[in-house]
This record gives structure tokens, C-alpha cells and sequence, in this order.
């Protein structure tokens, strides 16, 4: 293997070179472009893929957010006709299964794929082509679940899908088949990329690094990927379930036949419920680190933070039947399964607590990114304390499939999840970007985002209680219902202006936002001691790190900046094969979604040899690399 | 505050309450309130709820009142800029009591829910004579069977007060859920599966019932109605329920009775004739009912004949489908329909 200065010497400077002699590319060398639109597609730098994760999650909230606004405007007043009832129908479950599978895991992602590496001081994750394959499997499943949109029949059956409403016999379009096919595709794309950041996490850390020393947000990530790699088994195996019943004329959801409809709900809570904590964890990671930086205090209870995590992770996995207290469970499961889920509120009131306790005694900076994280944590206290009130099953057999559950969980979901993913966007923005987002147009965009929320889903709290059930595309006008209808319909549109500002806001400080520097924030972890944005190879030396919390030691302690050795640094070189994976599983799915139609098993079998002929490509053309010297790139320091 | 800020404050202000009061907004004692409890399954229920509330709310006081004295107390003050604070790294003690006193909170709702939920389980016998009734959830509406009273009604069931009401739920396609908000929680309605429900209204009254599971294009149209009775009231209805189906009189309704006949037999029933379908609801009484299409219209004849002409306008996705009987039907037959349908009292 080509690791000497030779090889450098013959390179250009500025891009390194190809270990030829190791490429076996069926599709000729392998893509070398730094810029450009072929740059992009084909990058396997875990930075690029963050950015196009992060890019396409926000396109999808937007996606996601048009479809609630116009799930409200139909619900704004009783008997409306703004959506007829079946579109009504696609429209509410590709808003949940938009925003959750497209919008915020993805988001999550993308702050996995950015970060990991530079707040463990590595270079890139364990898996680069397989971080680029399932940023493109991630898409194939995206694009299967919208493009039904344009076939007319999109998901209808909520983003749950229980069966027997799923079943040919009382959904005979292709709606399910869409749903199931995106959903088995994006399984795909969550395993493998749960896998790189689990090895990532174990395997790259800098020397030093030890478990105990990582930033809560990498524990988060950790944590968040084994929930993903143990919860996306089941939910594949009930859609394949699914899909046999409906393409092959299996019965294991058919009554009639001997099969059992409330196995799906079990299988999809196993999963479901996990799913939760995989869309909160990392949110509760971001919080964790901006606390700290805007407090000038390390996190407090460290220890107790990472263990809550864990143990909120293990008690994801024994409380799926909560979702289901009212399916006739009979009364010690259903008790059981109601202790199981208010024991999980002792960790996260211990976060809470340790959250205060970061700020209690600091110096605090209400700096934007500061206003989401406490944000954050007024809002998620409110969603969770509804939770508690949910986990009495006594109580919530009046709760269950109404507002009131709505209102918890957009509490959790926007309140928490996105209020502070936000906050981390704009944490994180000059590190990406290099440079600062306004931060008077950024708090107008927090209140305008705070006020609209609250408007928005507080409302649902009191119309869930008064007896509205979710799912429903119109009421009755003598139900008590119109008044506070009217009101979250008003608050969504004034959401929607607050993120609209909060992506106007990007889009400036992108243009012509002050340059950021290293470390706008005094800051604690390892990506603020680096250039912003990062090199391609993030760090040119690897840092020793002997703390918690190691930049802001040094920072304090004077300890020296490690020094470049000299050594050219190996990069992974670009791959096509990634996207001829992605590509094929998309034609493949299409034409199982089709295989009724003429030539649908054709397409199905295309999509098939190109899946085939991508993964051997990959496999043939060899790990690859080359070598780039810090010292003769241009913005380089030290 | 000079005098006329004050009269516009105040004029303001009373715009507001009437607004809400308009609107009903604070009220939360409507059709479907969970508040409103009218029987002892909803009432125990909503203590377990008031016990969430108390706790929630003394957290929500607490939890809330540090934070923001926390924000308020500990923010940056000028001069402050570049000091670095104590670097605290956390306090055992703070920790352990915390979460000892959050268990201890977790346990005072654990007591009412568990009592609630063995309570939920079947009635006690001190409730009374319990009263049997299947719920049959269809797309979208909904059966009732009397097994020991040999009655089939649909969408508004009848009940004696002050008795526990013992159900069977039933799916006959997808699931759906049970729930009457002011006499008990709901109850999922899961194909091959037999669930179990009771609940008992305190006095004679009407309540309002919803599918609360999501089962398809008219999930929202997949309502129902309660009535409860005193015991004489009930007796007298079940007499008369057990009844045939009125004997058509006047001309329109001999002709209405003939084209039912036809085609709506295949689907519908009424006790007496020759219509034994069972695949839409019974019709036996179709004239007594209140209510058209699972409580979503009221039973004029107006609404009955715009229900005859355009079934799926009335109600979206609606199975009931006179193409598939081959019956084509002018004016005159469907005001002959109507008038026979109306007098099935």
C-alpha cells in the first residue's frame, strides 16, 4: 500500500493522487473531482454527506411542514372542503411519515455524520463509501415515498400502517405498497449507517478519548445507533410481513385466513417505541453541549447524564405496549406496561435536572443558539410531564387517539427534537459554513418559531380533552371544537414564518455572514480547535486528549496545540458505487411496487443487477486513497 | 392609566370573554368532554387524570420556578463577558434526592391508576344486573346486538341507567375503537378478537360517541349516539324494538316497501319481510332513529333522499352502492323509499 512520500511527490498538491495500483473499477478510475456537482454525488467525506443529509432533511421539513399546514387548514373550521376525505388521509400520514423518516432522523444524521468524527478527533467515519451508500439508499426510499404523490395514490393509513387497513382487501391501490417499499428502504439506509457510527464511536476515538471523555453529544449519537441497530429488525420483519400478505397473498395479517392483526401493532411499537427515543436522544446531545458552552460550566452530573441516556435506551425496548393500553391487553399487562413507562420519567427528570444544574452558578450567554437549548428544555418538560399523565393507563384509555396525545407528542417532537436541532444548526453553523449567523434576525426567529408552537399545539392539550379524536378530516360544528381549531390553524402559520425567517437567515449568513474563526463560541470540544469550515482531513494533527471536555482545558491550562508530523495523511477516495447501489434499490422497489403491471418484474430485475453490479463494483475497485499534506494546503494552520 | 386606555382595556377584555364564551372555548363540558363524567367508569377515570394534573402541575411549579431563576439569577452580567464561573462538575447528594423524590411521585399515581384500572376490568357486582350488548364495528358504522333480548339496532344504542352495560366488541372488517367520552374510555374494536368493555350511566340523557381508531376514508363520519333511559322507558323500548317492521299503509309506501325490495334488501334487514341482508344496518326501526349515516345527519326526509341519490356524497367512501344491486331509481321512487323507510317507527 502506497503510503510513502513518493506517491505524494508525484500528486498535484493540491488534490493528492489515486493509489492506481489498486484500482479493479469496472466504471474506470475513480471520480477525483474536488468541486462540482460529481464531487458531490460521489463524495464519501463525512462532512459533504452531513451537509447533504442536513440539506435534504431541511428540504423535507419543508415538504412535510406545507402538508400540515394544509392538514390545518382543513381542520380550521368543521365541515370544510379544503382536502377531500382520502387525500385528507395521504395527507396526515405523509406528514408524520415525512417528518420522521425524512426530516428529523435525517437531521439527526446529519449532525452524526458532521460532528462524530471532529468531537472524536478522527478523520473521517470507520465506513466512508458506506456512509455515501446510505446517504443514497436514504434518498432511493425518500424519493419512493413522494413519487407517489404524483401516481396519485400516496400512503393512506397513517404513519403507524396497522394492519388489516393496509391489507389489499381494504386498501387495493398501490398506497401501502409505496409506503412499504420506502419504509423497507429506509430500514436499509438507518442499519448501515447505525453500523459506521457504532464502529466509528468504538474504533476512532483520538488516544485519550476514553468512554468517560466523550462529548454527551457523541454518547447521544452512541446510543441513539445501537437503539437503531436493535429496533429496525422488527419493523422490517412486519413489513416484509406486509408485503408478502399484499404482493404474494400471504394471510399473517388476514383474519379470515387465521391471521393476527394486533401482531403488526406489537411489532411496530417494538420498534416504534425505540423510534422515539432514536428521534430524541440526539436532540438531548445537542442540548448537552451548547448548555455547557453558553454557561461557561462543564455539563453537570456527566456521569448521571450518559447513564440516564443508556438506561432511557435499554427502557425504550420495555414499554412498546403503552401505545397499546387500549387494544385489550387485560389489566396486570396493561398495569405493568404503565409502570415500566413512568419509571422512564426518573432519567429524563434527572437530565432536566443536571440541564439546570449546568446553568445554575454559570455565566450565561443568550446567544441564539442558547435561547433553542432552553427552549428546549421548557418545552420538552411540558410534552414530557403530558407523557407522565399518558403512562396512567386509566387515565389515558380517554387520552389515547385524541389531541391531547397530538399535543404531547408535536410537544416532544417540535418543542424538543426540532427546537433543538435548530439550536444546534445554529451552534454549528459557523463551524460548517465559517461563517455567523445574525443573531438579531435569528431571535426574532426563535420567539416567531416559540410563540407560533405554542400557539400552534398548547390548543390541542384542551380540544383532546374535550373529546376530538386525531385522524379525523372533519367535525361536527356543535362539538365545542371550532373555537381552538381556529387557533392552532393561526399558530401553524405563524410557525411556519418562523422557520421560513430561520431559514432566511442561513441562507444570509451563508452569503454574507461575519467570518466565524475557529471558535466563535468559546467553546469545549475537540471541532471548535480546528479551522472553520474544516479541512477535508479535519485534523492535520490528531490531539492527545487527557480531559473531559479537552479543548476548553487547554484553553484554560495553556496546554501546546499538537503539532503536524509531516506525514502526508491518507484520505478515502471517492466512490460511484454508492450511488449505482442507491440507484438500483430505487428501480428495484419501483418495480416490486409495480410488478402487477407489464414488465414490472423487468424493472424490478434491472434495479436488481444494477444493486448487484454496484455492490461487486464497490468490492473490486478496492479500499483506495490518497495522501494530502497539510502543510502545502492553502488555510491550513498548524 | 388614564380613563379612556382604560375603557378600551375594558372594552377589549369583554370582547375577548364573549369571544370564548361565543365560542365555548373554556367549557370543555360539550357532546364529547372527558370532564362531564356521567357514570362511574368515567368518573374514576378522570380522578386517576386529576392526580396527573396535581402532580404535573406541582412539578410544572417547582421544575419551572428554578429554571427560571436560574436563567433570571445566572445570566451574564456586564462585566461578566470573559470571567469563567466555578467549574462545578455536580453534586451526589442533590442527585440521589432528586430521584427519590421523583419515585415517590411516580408511586402516587401508580395507587389510583391500578385501583382505576382493576375497576375498568368488569363491573362490580354492587353496580347491578349487568345488561349484555355485542358493538359491531363496521366500515363505518355501528352495530348493536341485545343477545338476551333478541334486538339488532344500529349507530344509537339504547341503555337502562343506573345498570352496568356489559359489551362485546367486534370488528366485522378493520379495526375501530369504542369510546363514549362521558361514560368510560374507549376500547379498541380488533378483527378476530373479542374485546370487553362496561360501562353505566348515572341517569336517563344522550350522549355522543366516536370510532376513535383510524379505519379508513369516513373514519371522522363513524359516530354514534347513547341514550340512556329509567328502566320503564327501556322496557318499553325493547318492546317495541322486538316488533316487525311496520306493515306498509299508503300507497307511496306499498310502492316503497316494493322497490326495497329490489336491491336494498341485499344488504339491509327489516324483521317481518323478506329483507334478511346484513351487510348495512338493520332498518326494522329505521323510522324511530334520530339520527342518518352513523349519527352524522339528522333522519329528515330531505337528508334521507339525498342519502338514497348519492350515498358516497353523503358520506365518503360509503359501501353502500346501488350500482352494485342494479338499482336505478327516479324522483318518485326515491320519495317512495323515503316515505316507506320513515314509517318503519
Amino acid at each position: 500500500m502506497a503510503t510513502s512520500a513518493d506517491v505524494i511527490g508525484v500528486a498535484s498538491p493540491a488534490h493528492g493522487h489515486s493509489d492506481t495500483d489498486r484500482e479493479l473499477g469496472v466504471l474506470g478510475p475513480r471520480p477525483v473531482a474536488k468541486t462540482g456537482l460529481w464531487s458531490w454525488l460521489t463524495t464519501v467525506d463525512h462532512k459533504r454527506i452531513g451537509i447533504l443529509y442536513g440539506l435534504s432533511a431541511l428540504f423535507f421539513l419543508v415538504v412535510g411542514g406545507v402538508e400540515a399546514l394544509l392538514v390545518r387548514l382543513q381542520l380550521a373550521a368543521p365541515n370544510l372542503s379544503v382536502l377531500p376525505a382520502d387525500i385528507y388521509n395521504q395527507m396526515f400520514t405523509m406528514h408524520a411519515t415525512t417528518m420522521i423518516f425524512l426530516a428529523i432522523m435525517p437531521l439527526s444524521s446529519a449532525f452524526f455524520n458532521y460532528l462524530v468524527p471532529l468531537m472524536i478527533g478522527a478523520r473521517d467515519v470507520a465506513f466512508p463509501r458506506l456512509n455515501a451508500f446510505s446517504l443514497w439508499v436514504f434518498w432511493a426510499g425518500a424519493a419512493l415515498l413522494n413519487v407517489s404523490w404524483l401516481t396519485g395514490s400516496a400512503p393512506n393509513a397513517s404513519w403507524v400502517g396497522y394492519a388489516n387497513i393496509t391489507s389489499k382487501q381494504f386498501n387495493p391501490g398501490l398506497s401501502a405498497d409505496y409506503w412499504v417499499m420506502g419504509l423497507l428502504v429506509l430500514g436499509v439506509a438507518s442499519v448501515a449507517a447505525s453500523l459506521n457510527f457504532f464502529v466509528t464511536i468504538i474504533n476512532m476515538r483520538a488516544p485519550g478519548m476514553t468512554l468517560m471523555r466523550l462529548p454527551v453529544f457523541v454518547w447521544m449519537t452512541f446510543i441513539t445507533n445501537i437503539l437503531i441497530l436493535l429496533a429496525f429488525p422488527p419493523i422490517t420483519i412486519a413489513l416484509i410481513q406486509l408485503m408478502m400478505d399484499r404482493m404474494f397473498g400471504a394471510n399473517f395479517f388476514n383474519v379470515a385466513a387465521g391471521g393476527l392483526v394486533i401482531l403488526w401493532q406489537h411489532w411496530f411499537w417494538i420498534f416504534g417505541h425505540p423510534e422515539v427515543y432514536i428521534l430524541i436522544l440526539p436532540a438531548m446531545g445537542v442540548v448537552s453541549e451548547i448548555l455547557p458552552t453558553f454557561s461557561r460550566k462543564p455539563l453537570f452530573g456527566y456521569p448521571l447524564i450518559v447513564f440516564s441516556g443508556a438506561f432511557i435506551g435499554f427502557m425504550g425496548f420495555a414499554v412498546w405496549s403503552h401505545h397499546m393500553f387500549t387494544t385489550g391487553m387485560g389489566v396486570i399487562a396493561t398495569l405493568a406496561f404503565s409502570i415500566t413507562t413512568s419509571i422512564i420519567a426518573v432519567p429524563t427528570g434527572v437530565k432536566i435536572f443536571n440541564w439546570i444544574g449546568t446553568m445554575w452558578g454559570g455565566h450565561i450567554r443568550f446567544a441564539t443558539p442558547m435561547l433553542y437549548a432552553t427552549g428546549f428544555i421548557a418545552m420538552f418538560t411540558i410534552g414530557g410531564f403530558s407523557g407522565v399523565m399518558h403512562s396512567a393507563a386509566a387515565a389515558d384509555a380517554q387520552q389515547h387517539d385524541t389531541y391531547f396525545v397530538v399535543a404531547h407528542f408535536h410537544y416532544v417532537l417540535i418543542g424538543g427534537t426540532l427546537m433543538a436541532l435548530l439550536g444546534g444548526l445554529a451552534y454549528w453553523f459557523p463551524k460548517i459554513t465559517g461563517r455567523m449567523m445574525n443573531e438579531a434576525f435569528g431571535k426574532v426567529a426563535f420567539w416567531t418559531i416559540m410563540i407560533g408552537f405554542n400557539v400552534t399545539f398548547f390548543p390541542m392539550h384542551i380540544l383532546g380533552l374535550n373529546g376530538m379524536p386525531r385522524r379525523i378530516y372533519t367535525y361536527s360544528g356543535d362539538m365545542g371544537w371550532n373555537f381552538w381549531n381556529l387557533v392552532c390553524t393561526i399558530g401553524a402559520f405563524v410557525l411556519a414564518f418562523g422557520l421560513l425567517f430561520f431559514f432566511i437567515n442561513m441562507a444570509m449568513g451563508l452569503k454574507k455572514g461575519a467570518i466565524a474563526g475557529d471558535d466563535p463560541w468559546d467553546a469545549r470540544t475537540l471541532e471548535w480547535s480546528i479551522p472553520s469550515p474544516p479541512p477535508e482531513y479535519n485534523f492535520a494533527a490528531i490531539p492527545t486528549v487527557t480531559h473531559l471536555d479537552d479543548f476548553w482545558h487547554s484553553k484554560i491550562t495553556g496546554k501546546p496545540k499538537p503539532q503536524y508530523d509531516g506525514h502526508p495523511i491518507h484520505m478515502p477516495a471517492a466512490s460511484y458505487y454508492p450511488m449505482v447501489v442507491g440507484i438500483g434499490m430505487f428501480v428495484w422497489a419501483m418495480g416490486m411496487i409495480y410488478k402487477d403491471a407489464p414488465g414490472g418484474f423487468l424493472i424490478a430485475g434491472a434495479g436488481m443487477l444494477a444493486l448487484i453490479f454496484g455492490v461487486y463494483g464497490w468490492a473490486l475497485e478496492g479500499p483506495g486513497g490518497y495522501h494530502v499534506d497539510p502543510s502545502k494546503e492553502s488555510g491550513a494552520h498548524n | 392609566m388614564n380613563t379612556k386606555s382604560k375603557r378600551l382595556l375594558q372594552t377589549l377584555l369583554v370582547f375577548c370573554y364573549s369571544l370564548f364564551l361565543q365560542f365555548n372555548a373554556f367549557a370543555l363540558m360539550d357532546g364529547m368532554s372527558t370532564f362531564d363524567v356521567q357514570g362511574p367508569v368515567a368518573r374514576e377515570q378522570l380522578h386517576v387524570f386529576w392526580w396527573t394534573l396535581a402532580i404535573v402541575v406541582f412539578l410544572t411549579l417547582t421544575v419551572g420556578g428554578v429554571f427560571f431563576y436560574t436563567l433570571i439569577r445566572f445570566r451574564s452580567k456586564p462585566g461578566e463577558e470573559d470571567s469563567v464561573p466555578e467549574q462545578s462538575h455536580g453534586n451526589a447528594n442533590v442527585e440521589i434526592a432528586l430521584i427519590i423524590a421523583s419515585c415517590i411521585l411516580l408511586l402516587v399515581i401508580a395507587v389510583p391508576n391500578a385501583k382505576a384500572l382493576f375497576l375498568m376490568e368488569a363491573p362490580p357486582k354492587e353496580e347491578g344486573e349487568p345488561i349484555k350488548v355485542v358493538a359491531i364495528g363496521h366500515q363505518w358504522w355501528w352495530e348493536f346486538q341485545y343477545p338476551d333480548l333478541g334486538i339488532t339496532t344500529a349507530n344509537e344504542l339504547h341503555i337502562p341507567a343506573g345498570r352496568p352495560v356489559d359489551f362485546d366488541l367486534k370488528s366485522a372488517d378493520v379495526l375501530h375503537s369504542f369510546w363514549v367520552p362521558k361514560l368510560a374510555g374507549k376500547m379498541d374494536v380488533v378483527p378476530g378478537q373479542i374485546n370487553k368493555i362496561w360501562f353505566k350511566a348515572d341517569k336517563a340523557d344522550k350522549f355522543y360517541g366516536q370510532c376513535t381508531e383510524f379505519c379508513g376514508d369516513s373514519h371522522a363520519n363513524m359516530r354514534f349516539l347513547v341514550y340512556s333511559h329509567e328502566q320503564a322507558d327501556f322496557d318499553q323500548w325493547v318492546r317495541d324494538q322486538k316488533k316487525d317492521g311496520v306493515k306498509p299503509e299508503s300507497p307511496d309506501q306499498v310502492n316503497g316497501q316494493q322497490i326495497f325490495m329490489k336491491g336494498c334488501n341485499s344488504c339491509h334487514a327489516v324483521k317481518g319481510t323478506g329483507a334478511m341482508g346484513v351487510v348495512g344496518p338493520d332498518l326494522t326501526h329505521f323510522g324511530s332513529r334520530e339520527t342518518l349515516g352513523s349519527a352524522i345527519y339528522d333522519n329528515t326526509d330531505e337528508n334521507l333522499a339525498k342519502w338514497i341519490r348519492d350515498p358516497k356524497g353523503m358520506k365518503p367512501g360509503n359501501l353502500m352502492n346501488l350500482e352494485q344491486v342494479n338499482m336505478v331509481l327516479s324522483d318518485r321512487d326515491v320519495n317512495a323509499l323515503v316515505a316507506y323507510l320513515k314509517s318503519l317507527k
